[in-house]
């Protein structure tokens, strides 16, 4: 929970985020000094949404709008909320695809009865430039399901940092996607690794960006 | 806020729908043919002081909400009035909420 929160975090223009369920904060890296006031929010937002699915309405994003920055909301599987205080102005289909990648990685969490409640230390957070982008990808939850070697994980983690200099700030949510279904079709071994690499530049552009990402790749092998 | 300018914001492109409200949620003009939306959307500035203060980052200005086949519904909140501004999914909320700040 931890990791799915931070990577949230580092995409550029967010500063705070947290992760509710049925009225209970499960993670939260917004500062401890206003728990109370955010624990206030998340169940007006729930409430919010909790009215407009009595009324049938699917409405699942929020937005309030304060100036120079806004609060957003996302309600998913009914009862999982996603609060983010961001600037007014951000990637928002990015934040959308970090929070889409997020909301399965709780689903999962969820279904195999992992524990949900890890606070998270506040992080103090200023601008997120591209630079503070995590080089190597958390990957806590990935350990849980089936352990790999020291030698299979560095060579991961060169695929996650190959894959930030084609898709930037992306790359984070599509690896840990990749890894998922890497590990879904094959034994996380060093000799699958190949596999993994074709699987992310599925999400290259066709012909010489993939190619070249697969060629250094293989570097790594 | 005048009958011209509701006006206006009826006609701007993508708009489906406006409901005017007071600040204890009596509806003062709709277009919004659905009693529960508008039910709902006299409930939406009322939680709105509630977040303010939760946050301490002072007034909010406007509240949007997004769904999958569901319109748009931008609210714009002053201190004594809130317009709705009921949109279809596929305009761009952006671009509206520009067009009906300026009108207003």
């Amino acid at each position: 929970m931890k990791s799915i929160l931070n990577k949230i975090v580092a995409l550029r223009g967010v500063h705070y985020a947290c992760i509710c369920k049925s009225g209970e904060v499960l993670a939260s890296t917004f500062p401890e000094s206003n728990e109370d006031g955010i624990a206030t929010v998340t169940q007006a937002i729930e409430q919010m949404f909790s009215a407009l699915q009595a009324i049938d309405k699917a409405h699942n994003e929020v937005y309030f709008l304060l100036g120079e920055m806004q609060l957003i909301g996302y309600i998913f599987y009914d009862d999982y909320l996603v609060i983010l205080l961001t600037n007014s102005k951000i990637n928002l289909p990015l934040i959308h695809m970090g929070v889409k990648s997020a909301s399965v990685k709780i689903k999962t969490l969820s279904s195999t009865n992992q524990p949900l409640q890890t606070p998270v230390a506040p992080i103090a957070k200023a601008t997120v430039l591209p630079a503070d982008i995590p080089r190597t990808v958390p990957h806590q939850e990935a350990q849980a399901v089936a352990a790999v070697s020291p030698a299979v994980q560095a060579v991961m983690d060169n695929f996650s940092e190959l894959l930030i200099d084609y898709l930037g700030p992306a790359a984070v949510f599509v690896f840990d996607d990749a890894v998922d279904q890497w590990r879904e079709k094959y034994m996380p071994t060093a000799e699958t690794l190949i596999n993994l690499a074709e699987i992310l530049a599925l999400d290259l552009n066709a012909g010489d960006e993939r190619n070249d990402f697969i060629a250094k790749a293989k570097g790594y092998l | 806020m005048d009958k011209d300018a509701l006006n206006k914001i009826r006609k701007l492109n993508g708009v489906v729908g406006i409901t005017l409200a007071d600040e204890y949620g009596e509806l003062l003009t709709t277009t919004i043919n659905d009693e529960q939306l508008n039910e709902f959307i006299a409930f939406l500035p009322g939680i709105t002081p509630v977040i303010e203060e939760g946050l301490s980052l002072g007034h909010i200005q406007g509240v949007v909400l997004k769904g999958p086949h569901e319109n748009n519904l931008a609210v714009f909140i002053d201190s004594e009035q809130s317009l709705t501004v009921q949109s279809e999914p596929r305009s761009s909320i952006q671009a509206l909420m520009k067009q009906v700040k300026e009108i207003i």
